[in-house]
């Protein structure tokens, strides 16, 4: 991830603020100033932070249906083909494809695979686990798990500036604190 | 805590009065950080363990013993050391069974259910909530595994292509509670890890030693509070709770159609799956309320677990209990009315034949009793709501040993039998509870026993929460 | 506190401009062709099936309008006692619907006189097979249904008799009319003046009156629709009528209220997305349950396969009655599940609408499957036989429906000061 040089980085500026009313108007301002690689961090989810980093809407949806859609189709296809072509028993004179004592299992199998494959896609996209991330080298971001509503913007940004973006955040209404992120 | 100071532009006004919460939901002057060190403190050992947690674990962890040595016993001797035999070869393993899997049910409930109904009350309550539905449902899936009688060749009941070329047969409804029962576990487990997340990332960050440090550091996987990351996981919690919601109904359903499926006089009922689906919501309240005491004596969490919770978990139960009480009268009512000969003796049978006892035992304990809480007094004072849950556990235990029973006396009076457990009967069923109390103790111990997160969301906005105004409305 | 506090003492709720106009009219047209098609349909399959039930169809169709029908007044006096027991959003935004549906109940047994008639007067003639005396039942069914055996005839006997079902009927509607009455009498002081002992009343009456509701409910349907099939009897029916009891009901007060104030936007700012959103859902609750209940009476009965029980499924999944089959499981729960995901339908009042037609049209076609195909007509009739009951559906609904409209465009859509919690839910 570093790259092989003793020179310290930066990943980027951390802006700490008190509230989340303060986080998501800090959003808005750096989404306005055209910042775009940039990230808010909260002990709770702030759905309007999303909103101004621009991501209105998740994939988890998507990613869910699909993979309910494809087990529960899978299962009654399992069922059906054991319980009709490849081991068909004669059970109180029922049909080989009795589709309703079917229901149950494919059921099941949806919710399964529809769950499975969100916890997994929720994993896979954010990236988890991560056990190092440059964030954690700065000892007041603990707070976000507390009580503090963080702005990070990423050095890889094209406007970043360790000057003036550092003067940004520290424009900002209600900063508590900017710090540098090492890399 | 940082108060609001100067006015924000974004949002709504701040309340002028602080920690004003009309719903009594969280009491005390809580704020951001003391939430995250009243919950958080106990699982990083802050607090000394209370008196009652060794009296909970102990007992739990004698009573394991006991499940431990049926256990051995059973496997060694076969499942002939229990009661059962013709005509009764359902015994008290499936009466244990159901009974476990439907405590399993609240959690699920206080969780999905009324997440979706916009319930901010069950955010105190979901966490211990759903750990009971786990460890409810270990215990309960114990008692199918070791009634096979070869328990060991358990996996046949999965479809996998094998060496003895056979599949499973699927128009079975045990075969459908082999998938219900074990979909509704990693279900419970993956939701329950989710919600969980946050609260480890909350615990390595505030850990007190290097041990802790680690420990929640693996479990939290690096999580960091990100607005994106949030946005993800809000949408896979809220569908999560969406489908855990038909789930639930399906498990206890699939349950029910063990019975249903057959054409035994009063097993072969249509009503049957909503009737299990409400009498397992019944006893999983009576099971929260049974938990939700002694949290808040032990660990001091009235703040957090109000008065108010206790009211309304007393409702629900009033409530299913009452859906509960239709069943019975459902049943005897169409057995009346259809006058199948078979159904209407069988009934007479069950009221008044050699179990009548337990058959009025169960309208007394499940019908009667919980009558009780129509007084707001038995819903507020812990003590008689407790008495009325426990008799609620009583009543659900008895309702599925009443619907066993039913078959000491079938068509063919030539047939007729009864049926009495034996010791090892009981040492599983008391082991069973042996193996709740220790997980349950462990739980309360190790990991946060209310969501951090949620009840920082729950918070006024003025004590730096979101007025409970989250998940529903923000997740995308 | 700020501007943005609402005092809900002082709340007035708007007076909505409602045109009761083009709802009146649909309801005029629908008596008028009811009525006409069901008379010309009914006639004309007296006088041609004369000998095989032709006049027995005409109260059997009959039977079904009145069965649909009826369920909105129990369903609106249930949902009322709900929503006052829970208070939810939804029983405020319907109440002036619930309360209309409620005070035509006097209406309601009026048009339970020909089942009546039909159970106590009309022997071979009579929609329910067990009007004819017992003696008689077996020998005429000697050849025909092996299940119903002359001892279940004459063992229902004691309690499948005229007297005693007309005794039940006046029990449930006077019961029911009672708990409609106290509530219609409370209602006023407690919304529109907030008389807090009325409210508290009403949120009494909740408990004990759904509980009343769900023994009786449970008599009516095992009387009104159950009984009409020989033998047969199923503990979940209940469920699943009681279902489609709530969704007609929430769907025909959806369909009034947003038909009522279409573009109006001081209704609509009340009426926020949010309350539309749980309105839509409570339906969408619904037709989940009743598949839910619906699919587990059908796999237990098909699972089961005993005699009792199988001819019910057998009678309606042949001869042409599989088709409604087929259509229930395709509108009465794929659609609404698929289309019912999306938000913005159920905040689109013109969705709404439309929604509501369905799940009403596709409700009235269970009930029609429920009660129509209880004697096995010849295969080429079935469609008719559809055809009398969708008449009389219309008949029985015009009729009703006038009334109803009548009572309805006595008050103000929105209670006076209750709707305050509407108005002012979101600010602090």
């Amino acid at each position: 991830m570093s790259a092989p040089t003793h020179t310290p980085e930066t990943w980027g500026l951390l802006a700490e603020f008190d509230t989340a009313d303060a986080l998501i108007a800090a959003t808005r301002r750096a989404r306005e100033a055209g910042y775009t690689k940039m990230d808010g961090y909260s002990p709770y989810p702030i759905g309007e932070v999303a909103d101004e980093l621009g991501f209105p809407r998740s994939e988890i949806g998507a990613i869910m249906f699909t993979g309910g859609l494809v087990g529960a189709t899978m299962g009654f296809l399992m069922l059906t083909w054991v319980s009709w072509v490849e081991y068909p028993l004669n059970i109180a004179g029922k049909p080989y494809f009795s589709w309703s004592m079917f229901i149950p299992i494919t059921w099941e199998l949806l919710v399964l695979t529809a769950s499975v494959s969100g916890v997994v896609g929720l994993l896979a996209l954010c990236g988890l686990p991560m056990p190092y991330h440059p964030l954690f080298n700065v000892p007041g971001f603990a707070r976000a798990t507390k009580d503090g509503f963080f702005l990070a913007i990423e050095a890889e940004d094209p406007r970043f500036s360790p000057t003036t973006t550092k003067d940004f955040l520290s424009g900002l209404a209600d900063v508590k604190s900017v710090e540098e992120v090492p890399a | 805590m940082a108060t609001v100071s100067a006015p924000s532009t974004v949002g709504e006004q701040a309340e002028p009065e602080f920690f004003t919460d009309d719903e009594h939901l969280i009491g005390g002057k809580q704020n951001l950080v003391t939430i995250g060190e009243k919950i958080g403190n106990v699982c990083l050992g802050e607090v000394p363990i209370p008196k009652g947690w060794w009296i909970m674990f102990l007992s739990g962890f004698t009573l394991l013993q006991a499940l431990v040595l049926g256990l051995a016993w059973l496997f060694y001797m076969g499942v002939g050391v229990w009661g059962i035999n013709s005509p009764v070869f359902w015994g008290v393993a499936i009466v244990n069974f159901v009974w476990w899997i439907g405590i399993g049910h609240a959690g699920t409930l206080i969780s999905a259910i009324l997440l979706l109904m916009h319930q901010k009350w069950r955010t105190s309550l979901n966490r211990f909530a759903e750990s009971m539905t786990l460890f409810a449902v270990m215990c309960a899936g114990i008692f199918p595994l070791i009634h096979m009688g070869r328990p060991w060749l358990a996996y046949w009941l999965f479809p996998f292509p094998n060496n003895m070329a056979v599949w499973p047969q699927f128009r079975s409804p045990l075969c459908w509670d082999a998938f219900a029962v074990s979909t509704y576990f990693s279900v419970s487990l993956l939701f329950w890890y989710i919600g969980l997340i946050p609260d480890f990332a909350y615990l390595r960050d505030h850990a007190k030693n290097k041990i802790q440090q680690m420990v929640y550091g693996m479990l939290a996987m690096g999580w960091r509070g990100s607005a994106i990351h949030w946005r993800r996981y809000e949408k896979l919690y809220l569908i999560l709770a969406g489908i855990g919601t038909p789930l639930v109904f399906s498990v206890h359903t699939i349950v029910s159609f063990d019975f249903a499926v057959s054409i035994v006089p009063l097993w072969h009922a249509t009503i049957f799956p909503p009737f299990f689906v409400a009498g397992a919501i019944f006893a999983g309240f009576a099971m929260v309320i049974w938990l939700a005491v002694p949290i808040r004596h032990w660990y001091g969490m009235k703040d957090l677990i109000t008065t108010t919770h206790l009211d309304v978990c007393a409702k629900i139960m009033l409530g299913t209990g009452l859906i509960v009480s239709y069943g019975y009268f459902s049943e005897v009512w169409m057995a009346f009315y259809g006058q199948s000969v078979y159904e209407w003796d069988t009934t007479l049978q069950r009221m008044f034949g050699p179990y009548g006892w337990s058959y009025w035992l169960l309208i007394l304990t499940n019908t009667i009793i919980p009558q009780l809480c129509w007084m707001k007094k038995f819903r507020t004072n812990e003590l008689l709501l407790c008495l009325v849950a426990g008799s609620v556990h009583i009543g659900m235990w008895f309702e599925r040993y009443v619907i066993i029973v039913t078959l000491t006396r079938d068509h063919l009076p030539s047939s007729w039998g009864r049926y009495a457990p034996t010791l090892w009967d009981y040492a599983a069923m008391f082991g069973s509870l042996g193996l709740f109390l220790t997980l349950f103790a462990l739980f309360m111990r190790f990991l946060p026993m209310l969501s951090i997160t949620e009840m920082r969301e729950l918070l006024p906005r003025s004590a730096g929460g979101r007025d409970g105004h989250a998940v529903m409305e923000n997740a995308k | 506190m700020t501007e943005h506090h609402h005092d809900d003492s002082h709340y007035v709720a708007p007076t909505i401009e409602a045109n009761y106009a083009p709802l009146r009219r649909v309801a005029l047209l629908s008596a008028v062709v009811g009525t006409v098609a069901f008379l010309a349909l009914g006639i004309a399959n007296a006088s041609m099936n004369a000998a095989h039930g032709g006049v027995r169809d005409l109260f059997l169709t009959y039977q079904s309008g009145f069965v649909f029908w009826s369920l909105v007044p129990i369903g609106a006096m249930t949902l009322m006692l709900i929503g006052y027991l829970c208070s939810t959003s939804w029983a405020l935004v319907f109440r002036r619907v619930f309360q209309a549906a409620m005070r035509t109940w006097p209406l309601m047994f009026v048009l339970f006189l020909p089942v009546a008639a039909s159970a106590l007067f009309m022997g071979h003639d009579s929609s329910f097979w067990w009007a004819v005396p017992a003696g008689e039942f077996a020998r005429d069914h000697a050849n025909g249904d092996p299940v119903v055996t002359h001892e279940v005839a004459h063992r229902q006997g004691l309690y499948l008799n005229g007297l005693f079902f007309l005794l039940r009927a006046v029990i449930i509607f006077g019961v029911f009319g009672l708990l409609m009455r106290a509530m219609l009498k409370w209602a006023p002081a407690a919304e529109d003046e907030g008389n807090a002992a009325n409210k508290s009343k009403l949120k009494g009456l909740g408990g004990p009156g759904v509980l009343v509701w769900a023994l009786l409910f449970t008599v009516a349907m095992t009387d009104w629709v159950m009984s009409v099939e020989p033998a047969w009897s199923s503990s979940m029916f209940p469920v699943v009528a009681a279902m489609d009891c709530f969704l007609v009901t929430m769907a025909f007060s959806a369909l009034v209220f947003y038909s009522l104030v279409g573009e109006n936007q001081t209704a609509l700012t009340i009426v926020k997305d949010k309350f539309r959103i749980d309105i839509g859902s409570l339906m969408y609750a619904f037709t989940m349950i009743w598949a839910y209940a619906s699919f587990g009476q059908y796999m237990l009965i098909w699972a089961g396969n005993i005699p009792e029980e199988i001819g019910y499924y057998r009678k309606r999944l042949n001869g042409g009655w599989e088709f409604v089959a087929y259509a229930l499981m395709a509108i009465h729960w794929l659609l609404p599940f698929v289309i019912f995901l999306f938000r913005e339908v159920k905040t689109n009042p013109k969705s709404m609408k439309a929604m509501s037609i369905m799940l009403l049209a596709i409700c009235a076609t269970d009930v029609i499957w429920w009660i129509v195909p209880c004697v096995p007509h010849a295969e080429d009739t079935q469609f008719f036989h559809l055809l009398m009951a969708i008449a009389a559906i219309a008949m029985v609904g015009g009729i009703w429906g006038l009334a109803f409209l009548g009572q309805l465009r006595k008050a103000n859509l929105l209670p006076k000061k209750d709707t305050a919690f509407l108005a002012n839910w979101g600010h602090h």
